[in-house]
């Protein structure tokens, strides 16, 4: 028997013992421990960068799940995610929760962002802060970012709280940076992109950014392995030198308009 | 300008005008400034002298009060000795000598105390309203504009002149507004004296199935207070300037709140705007929760200062604004749980301060 994904309504039941059986669960449990077995419906949040969003089956970030954006320092995973998420804050309320208070938020209105529609949660407790990113989510913030060095050891009931706000709210909830990470979290990643550098980009012998692959490490939505390449302009050049000359962008399709940090190189 | 000497109206200075235009109408002009707490304490002195003379009072502004004398009272044989004690105790409270009128309705009432004069009354009897009214002008009626230059243009200046005509032509000429001048001029007016009512109790009140140690825990219920609060203030479409939470444990005694009463916590809100939605009511019911230090039994949420429910405009047309004031007002009870410095906003400061982020951006709780 197939359950629908509205479980009030149910299929071939006409006794409703199903019914009742479903609704003591979902009060006991809550509604994310039961899901729908045909299919899960779920739809992705655009990031603007066409290859990325072609390495995800729901043609984004997966609204509703965990999105992991994995690597170690120096590998690009931060930035990817934070330049994401100041795209997404162009059209939509989004939060970044700081835990290791490393961020610099004026970096998501370097990478075109606006700061009008984001929130910096920064706690002195990390259970503070899974709290704080559940309140703003079920508030209405489409976006979410977590930002720590690692996920080792992370509260499992805040953690279960937030995803089940998200999954309530059809909001997208991102992890960057770190290799590490819980087995309570892990279980609940819809998809890990590992993030590699591939090399630095230079503009007048400074660094200005970094090439990088992204490589679907792993994905409950389709098969692992698919990658891109992509390319981040580093803001803080350009914002604090001005007088260095545009970006040169590389060997790239030409097809994005200026001043995009975040390229798309190669498939 | 709030209040002025009797001689100001001579030369254009009145109520509500600014100090700048009032001294360029008079140069020697002398400014006093009010003292709050002396303003309030007249005002209850005013107020008591005029409730000892009748329990059905308006007081439309510091100016002027609306009294209903028709009630009997063993005090007073005739409306005229009322009429005299009032103005006494008035005098008495505020140290100035009133206009009293008497009359069959508020027009006439009022029409009566500006012929009358500052320490005279003066009685207009049952039936006599068209002969006192006789002489007074039609621009001192209350009526539309327009309404007084048509009866001006056609000559009619004063009620006796508009009691000439008959109401059929009255209202030939000026359509309703006909009959109000014609009830006018008779000294009738339909408008009753509005008493001051102290409002009903407004709140909400829920016993728990068990007495509750954990007041973290009482914050799950929340939203139900809040939703509860804000039907009973649509109810008297009304909104509260201040909440009041009371919670009594399983012993305490129902009833009204006193400080040092046992069993019983209550703590107070002032919200910075009146509150009646359950989303505005929200955040201050999370806010008196988290003071809650008690085992509690029964929860009550009193809405208090009732005013009228103001108006907010919904910013509907930029992308994710509306949401952005639920998302501000989600931030506003984390800092009132877990303190100023969790959730921030953050602006690019002008020009370049320096690197780090700190000097970098301007950072502000959110």
């Amino acid at each position: 028997m197939s359950v629908g994904r509205d479980r009030d309504e149910v299929p071939a039941d006409p006794s409703g013992t199903l019914r009742l059986a479903l609704q003591a669960l979902d009060r006991r449990y809550g509604r994310s421990v039961l899901r729908s077995a045909a299919g899960f419906g779920l739809t992705g949040m655009e990031t603007g960068v066409a290859a990325l969003d072609a390495l995800i089956p729901c043609g984004g970030l997966p609204r509703g799940r965990l999105s992991w954006f994995s690597g170690v320092p120096g590998e690009g995973a931060f930035e990817l995610s934070l330049a994401l998420l100041g795209r997404i804050s162009n059209t939509s309320p989004v939060v970044v929760v700081d835990f290791d208070q490393l961020l610099d938020p004026g970096n998501i209105q370097d990478y075109g962002g606006d700061l009008d529609s984001c929130w910096v949660v920064r706690p002195r407790l990390a259970a503070t802060g899974w709290a704080a990113a559940r309140s703003l989510i079920r508030a209405g913030a489409e976006c979410c970012l977590l930002l720590a060095r690692e996920w080792r050891q992370v509260d499992r009931s805040a953690a279960a709280a937030l995803l089940a706000a998200v999954e309530e709210r059809n909001s997208v909830a991102m992890l960057g940076g770190g290799v590490a990470i819980s087995q309570e979290l892990s279980g609940r990643v819809g998809v890990e992109l590992a993030c590699r550098r591939l090399g630095w980009a230079t503009t007048h012998r400074d660094i200005s950014g970094i090439h990088m692959l992204v490589r679907v490490a792993r994905s409950r939505l389709g098969p692992p392995g698919r990658s891109c390449q992509l390319r981040i302009n580093f803001p803080r050049v350009y914002a604090v030198a001005g007088v260095l000359a545009p970006p040169v962008t590389g060997a790239d399709t030409g097809a994005l308009p200026a001043g995009e940090a975040v390229r798309a190189v190669r498939m | 300008m709030v209040v002025l000497a009797a001689s100001s109206a001579a030369i254009d200075v009145h109520p509500g005008q600014d100090w700048r235009q009032a001294e360029l109408a008079c140069p020697k002009a002398v400014q006093l400034q009010a003292d709050p707490a002396e303003v309030e304490r007249l005002r209850r002195q005013l107020r008591l002298a005029l409730y000892n003379c009748s329990p059905l009072v308006e007081l439309t502004d510091d100016t002027m009060a609306y009294l209903d004398l028709s009630d009997l009272d063993a005090r007073w044989d005739t409306e005229a000795a009322r009429a005299s004690y009032l103005g006494r105790a008035v005098q008495q409270a505020l140290g100035l000598a009133p206009a009293l009128g008497v009359g069959q309705s508020r027009f006439l009432a009022l029409a009566a105390a500006r012929i009358a004069g500052p320490g005279r009354a003066r009685l207009v009897p049952p039936g006599g309203a068209a002969e006192f009214l006789a002489d007074w002008p039609v621009v001192e009626l209350p009526l539309p504009v327009e309404t007084v230059e048509r009866l001006l243009s056609f000559g009619l200046r004063t009620c006796g002149d508009c009691l000439a005509i008959a109401l059929p032509d009255l209202q030939r000429q000026l359509g309703p507004d006909g009959l109000l001048v014609h009830r006018l001029c008779r000294g009738l007016d339909q408008a009753a004296i509005n008493p001051w009512r102290s409002p009903p109790p407004c709140g909400v009140r829920r016993v728990l199935a068990g007495v509750v140690e954990d007041t973290e825990s009482l914050r799950f219920g929340a939203s139900e207070l809040a939703a509860g609060l804000s039907l009973e203030l649509a109810r008297q479409e009304q909104a509260a300037t201040r909440l009041r939470l009371v919670l009594r444990e399983e012993d305490a005694q129902d009833g009204a709140v006193m400080a040092g009463q046992p069993g019983v916590f209550w703590e107070e809100i002032t919200p910075p705007t009146p509150v009646a939605t359950a989303a505005e009511l929200l955040p201050q019911i999370l806010s008196l929760l988290s003071r809650a230090r008690c085992r509690v039994l029964v929860i009550e949420l009193h809405a208090l200062d009732l005013v009228d429910p103001p108006a907010t405009q919904a910013m509907l047309w930029p992308g994710g604004r509306a949401r952005q004031e639920e998302i501000g007002q989600a931030a506003a009870r984390l800092q009132e749980r877990f303190g100023e410095s969790v959730v921030w906003r953050v602006a690019v400061k002008p020009g370049h301060p320096g690197d780090i982020p700190e000097e970098r951006l301007a950072w502000s709780p959110a």
